[in-house]
């Protein structure tokens, strides 16, 4: 599936990120890189602080980098600035948050809708995209509802609609289950991953929970500020897979206890 | 403890309340300036002024309701949104009925710094109040702070009421509220869903419906007698009830279901964000309107007022007039106490008549015209009038006109604006039309400013300018001297005038009596009438209170108004916070989301402002057109364009203040933080 000679779709090199101010330094990134492939589906794990978020934001521009390059299909993003930044964002990048993020005054298909009005799509062809994604994650019947109106599964998957629907380079999802339930966790995470391996969208995504990682192709696991395992699950079951990541997570945690 | 925590928080909220407090402040202002009216001897020392107590005592009583209505729906709105922060308090411990005294002893801290603040801006205003009252009538104003212990009790007395009856209210609420309620309270927002029904839709068609048939009852009277009004109001509240009730579901109706439209120049967030506020607030915005309807209806009444005094004064053209019935009169020593004391120029003349009604016929004919009746007829100008060619040049040197060459054997008239064309075409249509047996000059019609607007000027509407061998043939109607001052005369110069030349009284335009004839004249015993510009002005005292009391209520009303909008718009700024940090991460760039900002607080400022306008337009049309009836026979330029300047400065002045709640939203939204 990963093959070693095209070029990786995302580059990070050594970035090193620190917040406060001189005379206190929260070192919350430290000299990490990695390389991600097209349609790779990976998932960062780590204890609470470890630095998931801050990792996350580095890369889809929401933060900056103190130090290192990060590198989206051969462009240099930690240099993007100002009007472009806003251009990159809606082209390249889609986000999933944990608490939805939706707009409670818009209907689903009018969050679903809104990168691509913003995108300044023709409204007939941002008709089409959305009634087609929402087939595509099986949401068509809660279309017209209001977020307050639906349940927690139903507002991430259209959250992760609402991600995918301009087909970015890449997506990034911040513990999108953690507000929902085992079941509702579980469909959005097949959801994804179908999502995933038939598109062949790449994902990168931060979760606490072994479960959620398991659906994932690649796991990295982060330990205060620092890459500090990676594991693939290759051919492997995702039961397999999922015992491999607890084995780890208890290497972590008997470090360091959160 | 309480009493710290309590002050605490007041500093903590102060960012939050700033709005209510500025309008608490003034609030109390305003109160304190028109109270101190009431106490004021310069006040009481001004002709005509008898009715301003009780105008606005009035005034005040009906801003206690409104403003108290604002202050207890402000607390609410706040205390709703702090509702977390109390659940806090009494999920550690504290019993409701201390955090009411809590809340209680908070309220009162704000309520009396600003009730503080607001004296000393009080004090201010009232002073600019007074120079612009003593201004009206032409008194000099002299800069005194005096304080008025009496109208800052008054003050104090009014605000209490209104901060009492609204704290306690929300006192009462806070002792039984339940924990969860507070707790749980933002997440009550399923108002933000609206659907479009059939049903909705058909009231909003309605309420149009309503609203028009409304304005087009008051516009055109099919009915008379008042039913009208009656009728177009009824529809009016009929239409602001409906129309806000169903806004929502119809704009969602129209424009919900139709991607074409939505999808296109980013109207979605906007557009969605604008429903979802409407159909959460959908009363408030009628009461909004409701305030900024009656609000713009004072002021343009009040406007209205201004202009024509304005007007009828500038018509008068001279500054002292001096009238003497049936013969010449001996004016010397006016003339030589006003050359001495105000510079002036006079000359004294008199007014004939030929007892021919050629021309009073076309007076009433233009009056009918003008959509008025005319009225009742004065003795004095039952005929018409005439006065000498060089009188009539020497009064036009006096006012500065000119210079005209008239022929001495040809007879010339002189008109308001208005009666010119009618008086044409009769010299025209008429041969042989002639006055003292000299004929009319083509193209002999002037109008300059002449004073003939009322009645007992030169003439009433028209006077004509005749040789002067044809005066000596007729009769005497009155004679005149007429000055112009170097400065206006104010009231106590006018009355100096009077006490100083004996048998003289000041020409009362609202009383007639009864001459040997039965016929009605302003004129009596053997006295000179003492009238002009500044005579007249002084007369209207009574509308410059009325004036002075409108302006007030518009004033406040506006201001309570805007208020509780701006509270609107700042109180969900977190959520709009959220918005736009949800937009920037969808990639909106910061161009987009500034017009963003700026579209939608404007629409939310504009929206109860428009069905505003629209009836008070129709409303002050039709009071507009009621009062020049009433005030001017001769409007001094046609009706529509006064109706016209007068909704201009209506406008202005109204834009002025919503303008400063408008900027003052927009510069207090707080930006997210970008990133
Ligand atoms: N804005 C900030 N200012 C200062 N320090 C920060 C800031 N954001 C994060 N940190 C610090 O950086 C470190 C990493 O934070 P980060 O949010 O990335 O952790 P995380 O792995 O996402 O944790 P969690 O699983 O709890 O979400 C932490 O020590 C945190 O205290
Ligand atoms: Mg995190």
């Amino acid at each position: 599936m990963i093959s070693a000679q095209t070029p990786p779709l995302l580059h990070v090199e050594h970035i090193e990120k620190y917040y406060g101010s001189p005379g206190a330094l929260t070192k919350a990134l430290d000299d990490v890189s990695f390389t991600v492939q097209a349609g790779e589906f990976i998932s960062i794990m780590g204890a609470s602080g470890s630095g998931k978020t801050t990792l996350l934001n580095c890369i889809s521009t929401i933060d900056t980098v103190s130090a290192g390059h990060i590198l989206l299909d051969g462009q240099e993003i930690t240099t993007i600035g100002g009007e472009e930044i806003a251009a990159f964002r809606r082209d390249c990048l889609g986000f999933v948050f944990q608490d939805f993020n939706l707009l409670d005054t818009l209907t689903l298909e009018e969050n679903i809708a809104l990168p691509l009005t913003i995108g300044g799509i023709l409204p007939e062809e941002i008709d089409r995209r959305v009634h087609e994604i929402a087939e595509k994650l099986d949401i068509s019947d809660t279309l017209q509802k209001f977020p307050t109106q639906v349940s927690g599964g139903q507002k991430q998957r259209c959250a992760f609609a609402r991600a995918v629907v301009c087909d970015p380079k890449l997506i990034m999802a911040d513990e999108p289950t953690g507000a929902l339930d085992s079941h509702a966790s579980r469909v959005l995470l097949e959801v994804m991953s179908t999502y995933n391996q038939e598109m062949g969208a790449t994902i990168l995504m931060v979760t606490h929970d072994a479960f959620c990682a398991s659906f994932a192709g690649r796991i990295l696991f982060l330990k205060d500020g620092r890459i500090f395992n990676e594991i693939y699950k290759g051919e492997k079951s995702r039961s397999t897979f999922y015992h491999e990541i607890l084995d780890v997570l208890s290497l972590l945690g008997g470090d360091a206890p959160c | 403890m309480l009493r710290k925590l309590s002050l605490r928080n007041a500093k903590r909220q102060f960012s939050e309340y700033a709005l209510f407090f500025v309008t608490l402040a003034c609030a109390v202002a305003f109160m304190y300036a028109f109270n101190a009216l009431l106490f004021s001897d310069i006040v009481k020392a001004l002709p005509e002024m008898e009715i301003l107590p009780y105008l606005i005592i009035t005034a005040s009583a009906l801003i206690i309701l409104i403003m108290g209505w604002m202050i207890g729906y402000m607390i609410h709105y706040m205390l709703k949104r702090r509702s977390r922060e109390f659940g806090i308090y009494l999920m550690s411990g504290i019993p409701n009925r201390k955090l009411a005294t809590l809340l209680f002893y908070e309220n009162c801290l704000i309520g009396l710094i600003a009730f503080g603040l607001g004296l000393v801006f009080g004090m201010l205003f009232s002073q600019i109040l007074e120079a612009v009252l003593l201004n009206l009538f032409g008194l000099p104003y002299t800069l005194h702070f005096g304080f008025s212990v009496s109208a800052a009790g008054l003050t104090f007395l009014y605000f209490t009421v209104m901060m009492l009856s609204s704290i306690s209210r929300d006192r009462k609420w806070i002792r039984r509220v339940q924990l969860r309620e507070l707790l749980y309270y933002d997440r009550r927002n399923e108002k933000a869903v609206v659907s479009g029904g059939k049903a909705a839709c058909l009231l909003f068609g309605l309420s149009v419906l309503a609203g028009c048939g409304g304005c087009l009852f008051l516009a055109l009277q099919p009915i008379g007698d008042g039913y009208d009004v009656l009728c177009g109001t009824v529809l009016l509240l009929l239409f602001l009830f409906g129309f806000f009730k169903s806004v929502p579901a119809y704009l969602c109706a129209r424009f919900g279901n139709s991607p074409a439209w939505k999808y296109k120049k980013h109207r979605l967030v906007p557009l969605r964000g604008f429903i979802a506020k409407i159909n959460s607030t959908s009363t408030v915005m009628g009461v909004l309107s409701i305030l900024f309807m009656l609000a713009f209806t004072f002021l343009g009444i009040g406007s209205m007022i201004g202009l024509m005094v304005t007007k009828n004064v500038e018509s008068g053209a001279f500054d002292v007039m001096i009238l003497h019935s049936g013969e010449m009169g001996d004016f010397s020593r006016f003339d030589s106490l006003l050359r001495q004391e105000y510079a002036a120029d006079g000359h004294h003349y008199g007014i004939y008549t030929n007892g021919e009604t050629d021309f009073r016929i076309v007076r009433e004919q233009t009056v009918i015209e003008a959509g008025r009746e005319p009225s009742l007829l004065f003795a004095e100008f039952e005929y018409d009038t005439c006065m000498a060619q060089s009188d009539y040049l020497t009064l036009r040197e006096l006012l500065g006109y000119e210079h005209l060459e008239l022929e001495p054997s040809l007879c010339y008239v002189h008109c308001v604006p208005t009666m010119a064309e009618g008086v044409r075409t009769l010299i025209e249509g008429q041969s042989g039309l002639e006055c003292g047996g000299y004929a009319f000059a083509d193209d002999g019609v002037f109008t300059e400013v002449f004073g003939q607007v009322n009645e007992y000027g030169n003439g009433y509407g028209y006077i004509l300018v005749v040789p002067d061998s044809a005066v000596k043939e007729m009769k005497l109607v009155y004679s005149v001297y007429a000055a112009v001052t170097e400065k206006p005369l104010n009231t106590a110069e006018l009355e100096q005038l009077t006490s100083l030349c004996e048998n003289t009284v000041s020409l009362d335009r609202g009383i007639a009596k009864s001459n040997f004839d039965g016929a009605p004249t302003l004129f009596y015993g053997d006295w000179d009438f003492l009238s002009g510009k500044w005579m007249d002005k002084a007369g209207y005292g009574y509308l410059y209170a009325m004036l002075i009391c409108l302006i007030y209520l518009a004033l406040v009303l506006e201001m309570t108004g805007a208020a509780i909008l701006a509270t609107q718009v700042l109180g969900d700024w977190q959520e709009k916070q959220r918005q736009e940090r949800i937009l920037r991460q969808l990639g909106m760039d910061a161009r987009m989301m500034s017009g963003l900002r700026h579209r939608q607080l404007a629409q939310l400022f504009l929206f109860p402002l428009i069905p505003a306008l629209i009836i008070s337009g129709s409303f002050l049309l039709i009071c507009d057109q009621k009062m020049l009836f009433g005030f001017f026979e001769f409007p001094p330029a046609a009706d529509i364009v006064l109706i016209g300047q007068s909704f201009a400065v209506t406008l202005l002045l109204f834009s002025l203040l919503y303008g400063v709640y408008y900027a003052a939203a927009r510069i207090s939204f707080p930006l997210s933080p970008s990133g």
